[in-house]
């Protein structure tokens, strides 16, 4: 069955159950002493998707560990989209977003069975909570700003079972002015998290430079109408504060930058992107449980990859 | 019946209703008087159209509805006018209580005052000197002019009218008329420091706080010392002095002076029996040994804090990263989704930069009560 085949009734009462059955591997459920790291393997732009376990080297804390098991595509995703709005010059997006993912079969076409999808809503009139496309809109009481970051982190502390995989994409600019988690904490949190966080940036701050993974294009004519819009300095350094860590906080979860670009879906590339990552488990060995374990991951095939995975988690 | 034809006849007896109304007189602001001054507040509330409402209507409907009635009822109407505009004020403003802008003061804004909708809490700072007049001038403090005055400082911090409360004699007429009353003394303080210092939330972009960045030395912070005299000289008064304790506690915290602030915090403790100062109090305590990273004791006050105030954001959010960041992540994960659950997710210390604002609902209650 392809992607597109699912039939969105099936998908949509799949998302709506919460309980399911499917048919991926049980693998990780109840060994609390096994990691599992999301590992995607790219050559140029092209996924590699042909790998063995054999192909992969691991290292935890610098100790080689041996994977149990490697599995790809195999693993049902909960997705939780976290769409804010935006700044002045992309004023709208947001809306053009929303209608799609407030689309139950829109959605349904994008995942399989056995995955869930739940929407947060961020912007001034707070933050509103969609458990799944059909589903009333819950009211919330409006806030002044825009808490992104609170609205992430609210994303990641969703409980995932071991045997599944926990994607998070935020739809953003990565102006917040209104969390109540300062920017600099969230890359931690993330560290904390079994999340992979993807971002979809509708625009960078003004002289930023992007990181050259970052696909399709921003503005057209290069051009920052931010900046034409009048946006004070303190708030072009409250954007450029909390846009810096948002792209941390990504690079440390393992997950991509992704860009707005026209008739393409951005929730589709990122779960492309996602999909074809390969989920690796292993249990630590001759390394201390406790405290913080730095993930390296290469393959030991010959030719050039580019690797890309969380930065390590927390023990104990 | 047709869609079409089930409008008519909705629109048809609208038009009756309507021209029934004007044959008696009878508007929907007057009616919601009439409700109030009969005791029937909810009821009343409900009837006056509040979407639609400006400043002006409401001005000019309560004047006339005070003229309509009997000489010898003139001076219940006047105040039954003047407590249901309050009412009607913070009741309009719930929907919107996070949504605030700091710094409007219609006073110095070119703007129709009369055209201001009631939603908007820009309407009680227009109202408020209208209504203040139709309390009496002279001659002893009835309970209703008492706590109208009290309910009418708490609406104006809670639209952060700093400068209007202060300079329009709003704080003036009330110390006039209540003297000696202890919440004057705290209502003004906490006016004069918000006003020079601003809100915390202010400084998130053009007023740069040291607790946002310890690198800036702000003008903001320098004038803190000057706040924390003003509170230290209300410790005197039994009924003041544990949120005299909490606010220079909390003045500490913005400028970083971790320590000091513990001491305050802890002092407040002992001081208080409020539970909002109480649930502000363990969530400054937290918010302070987390800076000290003592994450243990940080849980335990935050635990205080979020056993009286479960469904404050930034107590909530704060408490729950600790949680998460100390592995227990179900537990963070179900303190803020009770917290979204609750649909009304305010903050704590939104609230307690508002003051008085926070006693408001006590207030009304009591005016309502002394109306009857």
């Amino acid at each position: 069955m392809t992607p597109g085949s699912i039939s969105a009734g099936l998908a949509t009462a799949l998302v709506l159950a919460g309980a399911w059955a499917h048919e991926s591997q049980q693998v990780f459920r109840g060994r609390v002493d096994v990691v599992s790291v999301n590992v995607a393997v790219t050559r140029g732009r092209n996924p590699v998707v042909d790998l063995r376990a054999e192909d992969f080297e691991l290292l935890d804390n610098g100790v080689v560990q041996r994977p149990s098991a490697l599995s790809l595509q195999q693993v049902p995703i909960d997705v939780t989209a976290v769409v804010s709005g935006a700044l002045a010059s992309r004023a709208g997006i947001e809306r053009e977003i929303l209608q799609g993912y407030e689309d139950a079969d829109r959605v349904a076409a994008l995942m399989r069975p056995g995955d869930t999808f739940r929407l947060l809503r961020v912007n001034m009139d707070g933050v509103r909570e969609i458990r799944a496309p059909g589903q009333p809109v819950r009211r919330v009481v409006p806030t002044p700003g825009l808490a992104v970051f609170d609205s992430i982190f609210y994303a990641m502390t969703r409980p995932v079972p071991a045997d599944r995989r926990h994607l998070v994409v935020t739809f953003t600019d990565g102006f917040d002015d209104w969390s109540i988690i300062e920017p600099e904490r969230l890359p931690d949190l993330v560290d904390r998290s079994d999340a992979v966080l993807h971002a979809v940036l509708y625009e960078w701050p003004p002289n930023e430079p992007r990181p050259g993974r970052s696909s399709g294009r921003f503005n057209a004519d290069g051009s920052h109408t931010v900046l034409a819009a009048g946006l004070p300095e303190g708030a072009l350094r409250v954007w450029r504060a909390s846009h810096g860590e948002l792209v941390e906080a990504v690079r440390r979860s393992g997950g991509l930058h992704h860009s707005v670009s026209q008739g393409v879906d951005p929730l589709e590339e990122v779960l492309d992107a996602f999909r074809t990552s390969y989920v690796l488990q292993y249990t630590p060995t001759d390394v201390d449980v406790d405290g913080w374990h730095e993930i390296d991951v290469e393959i030991t095939r010959s030719g050039r990859f580019d690797v890309r995975a969380r930065r390590g988690y927390y023990g104990g | 019946m047709t869609g079409v034809s089930a409008r008519t006849a909705v629109f048809g007896s609208f038009l009756v209703g309507l021209t029934a109304l004007a044959a008696s007189g009878q508007t929907p602001l007057t009616t919601a008087l009439d409700f109030y001054d009969r005791g029937e507040h909810e009821r009343s509330l409900a009837a006056a159209d509040v979407e639609r409402l400006t400043a002006g209507d409401l001005r000019l409907g309560a004047e006339q509805w005070i003229d309509a009635g009997d000489p010898s009822t003139r001076a219940r109407r006047r105040d039954v006018a003047a407590a249901f505009a309050v009412d009607l004020a913070w009741s309009a403003t719930r929907h919107a209580a996070n949504r605030i802008s700091p710094n409007v003061d219609p006073v110095s804004s070119r703007f129709d005052h009369d055209r201001v909708r009631l939603p908007d809490t820009k309407a009680w700072f227009v109202l408020a000197g209208w209504a203040s007049a139709l309390m009496p001038a002279d001659g002893p403090v009835t309970e209703v002019e008492r706590w109208w005055r009290l309910a009418s400082l708490g609406v104006l911090q809670d639209g952060h009218a700093w400068s209007t409360l202060l300079d329009d004699d709003h704080l003036g007429r009330a110390k006039a008329r209540l003297g000696g009353e202890p919440r004057l003394r705290i209502i003004e303080v906490v006016a004069r420091a918000a006003d020079e210092l601003g809100t915390l939330r202010e400084s998130n972009l053009d007023r740069p706080d040291i607790l946002r960045d310890e690198r800036l030395g702000s003008a903001v912070t320098r004038r803190i010392p000057q706040a924390i005299r003003a509170f230290e000289a209300l410790r005197d008064d039994p009924s003041l002095g544990g949120e005299a304790e909490v606010r220079i506690g909390y003045l500490e915290l913005r400028r970083r002076r971790w320590a000091d602030a513990l001491v305050r915090f802890e002092r407040a403790r002992g001081l208080t029996t409020e539970p909002f100062l109480l649930a502000v109090t363990g969530y400054l305590t937290g918010w302070t040994l987390e800076q000290l990273e003592r994450p243990q004791d940080a849980m335990a006050a935050y635990e205080r804090a979020h056993a009286i105030s479960p469904d404050m954001r930034d107590l909530s959010t704060r408490y729950a990263a600790l949680l998460f960041t100390s592995g227990r992540r179900t537990d963070a994960h179900d303190v803020l989704a009770a917290m979204h659950a609750t649909d009304a997710p305010f903050e704590l210390l939104t609230m307690f930069e508002r003051g008085d604002a926070r006693l408001a609902p006590g207030y009304l209650a009591r005016l309502r009560e002394a109306l009857r």
